[in-house]
């Protein structure tokens, strides 16, 4: 199931929240339990008795790893612990990647490719093994007890707001609100009013500028297309002109950060209507003046997940500047897979990498030379162009779109075909970049961070209930459309 | 106080996240429903097989679609913001992942034309036959030579066939035609044109209201077609029926009951606005007024209501439901596409296939195929060439052809009869003549005749 799907809106969430508001405090939590069970299992039937059996053999392995005192029983039971989650998700997401590739390599001393049945990937894979394995790491460390109820860790990990995409919540950040929370009538309304936020941002933005970008670029997946399809699409991304190749690229960019933004609000202002203050994942990505600092902004869940279980593990920046840069390009490298089995999210993740490395060498300080506006465009305009590698599968295609956007052949698009794209790409920009100015840096702050008084909160109710009579019209007026981040 | 106050707004957000469930159980408020066919897919059997292999999840997500509660005014009102800040509308634009959802296209003046017409006036179906004229000439000549035929044999048995050849928007006013690339400007041949020509000919009755209204296009007080909608207008269709009425009297030597225009409205309701009504905006949109008007039938004893039957397309509703044509017979019916049956009240026939067509005819006093330039490729589809055999031939003919057929060709018996009914006159000898003469036996029961 998805938020900006007609059966969670429609029936799943009033019928959740009523039962969870009626019901006795101490029930609440086997109401959320049950109903994030019935979430996943909606969208994903086949793998939902595979996450409850990893779950709970994780549960009582963690049990096991802190009762024991033999350090060598505890390093043995934290290991398969961690390998039960990370093996699963190499199984399930890297087990068609694998075979791709050996089968490619097969095929070079020619030898017939092995037959395999292709794997499926269980929905939001990525995000519980890894929220599955800061609990062990966390426990093991000492940094939190562990849980006491099963329930409480499946609760953890299956809980719905953050269950397919996150964000990425690390168990000593969750702990005690799992086994105590207050939600006060504010904390109902604002968490409301962020979900909205989300819808809005998914719906009248993301899949708007989406389904612009698709007409051009083909499905992002383009395993499963005929010859003739593919043919299509490499044509249609040839004959394009600059401005178009441009406005695709662009809307590319500002699609990915609403739909994952989007996603993120509603978790958040899910979780904050049951008393949960989720992590933020999004501050602002597109005003960064370097990679390094997009980083700081982009997925900070995923981004502190990485340094805490991965960078510093690893050795961090203790070991020597060589060590430091062969760190940090590992990290974003693994970071590029996690998003997807396929060598173009390798090449993602690299470019990343390779960006941070530079910022470290030189090119901080030459953003930090060059003033502000600069330093924000071009910082912009280079994630912008990697981003491409993300979204289009075939690296020849990539290379297509890019010649496309530096052939300089501008030409003035049809307005009344564009006007739509135009306008949204408008309102996108000029919500990713407002906070460089004081104004847009107080307007972020009343809207996410101040309570409301009374006026405000007739106002703000006002707008997210027309708002969300909004969305619901447009989701149902157009096609349907996932996360992006489901997939990974 | 405050706390109060977020109560109530708590409360009141519960109320409107139930609301649409509600209403789409409930029906708590009526709202003025949405214009078009949807259809939906069958809801398949709520079994653990269909929920792993997610079919039921699917079925239900696109069942709430179309069917949650608030659907109506939510879809209205997006539409109108669609239309008033982009001028988009799901019937205007092509969607790449659905085809044929372009229902019809607008031009600077606000004037909506539907596809087909859009395309006859740059295409043309004639296009199908450009660079072979003499398989142009025979595919729709054959039909003229069928139409003629059969008016000739008719003619013997009291019943009178004739043409109305229709105009689309496009024909009257192509000023109105907006400029796209969606479609080969490549007309070189207006099928119109054509079968005008050709009919005169051939002496066979018809009417070509495309060249009437042409004519007066510039005098007329009102539109001929409405601006937001696809068919005749309804102050054309009056105009229309008023003639078809004298026009019948003089093909039948009859005389029927005439009728009388009251008191005229200037407004547009339904059909005028029919493609307006599809785009289910939430306000009607800027338009010149259409004409409405009362009428009296004169009642006349003396007069003859007669058997009237109508093939053709959508074009003969607004002249059954805006004018008396229709009351001033003494039965209708009406094959609309030749293929669903409508006014077949005696025997509640929907299909074609159900009906006995060759002694309907043959109990008409007018049969009358009607058809707009758009749709005139396809004239009378199959009925001309169903009746011809039925009139004159008899199994053992229709056989022997497609023997025939099947053994030249090497095809099987089956494929041979459907090209012997596409095109009888070629394969049946006792069709080839300009009048058959042959009668089947079919025909002689008709008539109570044993051979």
């Amino acid at each position: 199931m998805v938020f900006s799907s007609n059966i969670f809106l429609l029936y799943f969430m009033p019928v959740f929240f009523l039962l969870y508001f009626v019901m006795p405090r101490k029930t609440r939590n086997y109401v959320l339990l049950l109903a994030s069970l019935i979430f996943y299992a909606w969208g994903a039937p086949e793998f939902i008795i595979q996450l409850v059996a990893s779950v709970v053999a994780n549960f009582y392995l963690v049990k096991l790893m802190c009762r024991s005192n033999d350090p060598r029983l505890r390093k043995w039971l934290c290991g398969i612990s961690i390998f039960i989650p990370i093996g699963l998700l190499l199984f399930y997401k890297y087990g068609n990647f694998t075979m791709e590739n050996l089968n490619f390599f097969r095929g070079l001393f020619g030898k017939a490719p092995h037959e395999w049945k292709r794997i499926l990937l269980p929905i939001g894979i990525s995000f519980f093994s890894f929220q599955s394995v800061t609990y062990t790491l966390d426990t093991y460390r000492g940094v939190n007890k562990p849980m006491e109820r099963l329930t409480d860790f499946m609760l953890y990990i299956t809980m719905f707001p953050q269950l397919i995409a996150g964000p990425i919540i690390r168990y000593c950040d969750v702990a005690d609100q799992i086994r105590s929370r207050e939600s006060s009538m504010a904390d109902r309304l604002q968490g409301f009013y962020r979900f909205v936020i989300g819808l809005c941002k998914k719906i009248l933005i993301a899949d708007v500028i989406g389904a612009e970008v698709d007409a051009v670029l083909g499905p992002s997946n383009l395993t499963g297309l005929g010859a003739e399809q593919l043919a299509e699409i490499f044509n249609r991304v040839a004959a394009l002109d600059s401005t178009t190749a441009w406005l695709v690229a662009l809307a590319y960019a500002f699609q990915i950060y609403f739909d994952f933004a989007g996603y993120s609000d509603m978790a958040i202002g899910l979780g904050r209507i049951m008393g949960f203050k989720f992590p933020e994942n999004f501050d602002n990505p597109y005003t960064s003046r370097s990679i390094t600092e997009f980083w700081r902004r982009w997925h900070m869940t995923l981004g502190a997940f990485i340094m805490n279980y991965l960078y510093i593990p690893l050795g961090g920046n203790r070991k020597g500047k060589g060590r430091m840069y062969f760190n940090l390009w590992i990290c974003f490298l693994i970071s590029g897979l996690w998003h997807g089995a396929s060598w173009n999210f390798v090449i993602w993740g690299a470019l990343h990498g390779l960006f941070i490395c530079l910022d470290k060498l030189f090119l901080g300080k030459v953003m930090k030379k060059i003033g502000k506006a600069p330093s924000v465009i071009l910082t912009f305009v280079t994630v912008v162009l990697i981003w491409l590698f993300f979204r289009i599968e075939d690296l020849g295609l990539t290379w297509t779109l890019i010649t496309r956007m530096f052939a300089f052949d501008f030409v003035a698009p049809n307005w009344h075909d564009v006007i739509q794209l135009v306008i949204t790409l408008i309102v996108a920009a000029f919500f990713s970049f407002i906070t460089l100015t004081k104004f847009g840096q107080r307007l972020q702050e009343k809207v996410y961070f101040t309570e409301f008084n009374s006026g405000q909160h007739i106002a703000v109710w006002i707008v997210s209930i027309f708002a969300f009579l909004f969305c619901l019209a447009a989701l149902n007026a157009s096609g349907f459309s996932p996360f992006i981040y489901f997939r990974f | 106080m405050k706390n109060t106050t977020k109560l109530i707004l708590f409360i009141l957000t519960a109320l409107v996240l139930f609301l649409p469930m509600a209403q789409e159980h409930f029906k708590l408020f009526k709202f003025r429903s949405l214009t078009g066919v949807v259809a939906e897919a069958p809801q398949p059997e709520v079994t653990f097989s269909n929920y792993t292999n997610r079919s039921l999840q699917q079925w239900t997500e696109s069942h709430l679609k179309l069917n949650y509660g608030l659907r109506e005014p939510l879809t209205r009102f997006y539409n109108q913001y669609m239309w008033d800040f982009y001028r988009h509308s799901n019937l205007l634009e092509k969607n790449p992942e659905k085809d044929n959802t372009k229902k019809m296209y607008m031009d600077d003046d606000g004037w909506l034309v539907e596809t087909p017409y859009v395309e006859e006036y740059y295409a043309g179906k004639g296009r199908w036959f450009a660079n072979d004229s003499l398989g142009m000439a025979n595919y729709f000549s054959q039909e003229a030579f069928r139409l003629y035929q059969l008016q000739k044999i008719l003619e013997k048995e009291g019943t009178r066939l004739f043409v109305l050849l229709l105009p689309g928007k496009e024909l009257i006013y192509p000023e109105h035609v907006p400029e796209t690339d969606d479609f080969p400007k490549d007309k070189v041949f207006s099928l119109w044109k054509y079968y005008g020509i050709k009919f005169k000919e051939m002496g066979i009755n018809h009417v070509d209201v495309g060249q009437w209204f042409l004519e007066m296009k510039d005098t007329v007080d009102y539109p001929l077609f409405p601006q937001t909608g696809t068919h005749w207008s309804n102050y054309a269709v009056l105009h229309v029926a008023d003639s078809l009425i004298r026009y019948m009297e003089q093909l039948g030597d009859i005389k029927m009951q005439h009728f009388t225009i009251g008191e005229r409205e200037e407004r547009t309701v339904n059909p005028d606005d029919d493609l307006e009504q599809l785009m289910n905006l939430a306000r009607p949109l800027p338009k010149t007024p259409n004409y409405y008007a009362s009428y009296t039938i004169i009642e006349d004893s003396t007069a003859f209501k007669p058997m009237h039957i109508t093939i053709g397309d959508s074009y003969y509703w607004n002249l059954l439901n805006a004018t008396p044509f229709g009351k001033v017979m003494e039965r209708i019916r009406y094959w609309y596409y030749y293929n669903s049956v409508y006014f077949d009240f005696d025997y509640g026939h929907k299909n074609i296939k159900e009906v006995d067509v060759m002694k309907e005819v043959l109990d008409a006093d007018f049969v009358m195929l009607a058809y707009s330039t758009a749709q005139l490729y396809q004239m009378s589809q199959g009925f001309s060439q169903q009746l011809l055999v039925e009139l004159c031939c008899d199994e053992e003919d229709l056989a022997a052809a497609t023997q025939e057929l099947a053994g030249s060709l090497n095809i099987s018996d089956e494929e041979a009869r459907k090209v012997v009914m596409k095109n009888p006159n070629r394969y049946i000898p006792a069709l080839r003549d300009s009048i058959p003469t042959q009668r089947s036996q079919k025909f002689m029961q008709y008539h109570g005749i044993q051979q």
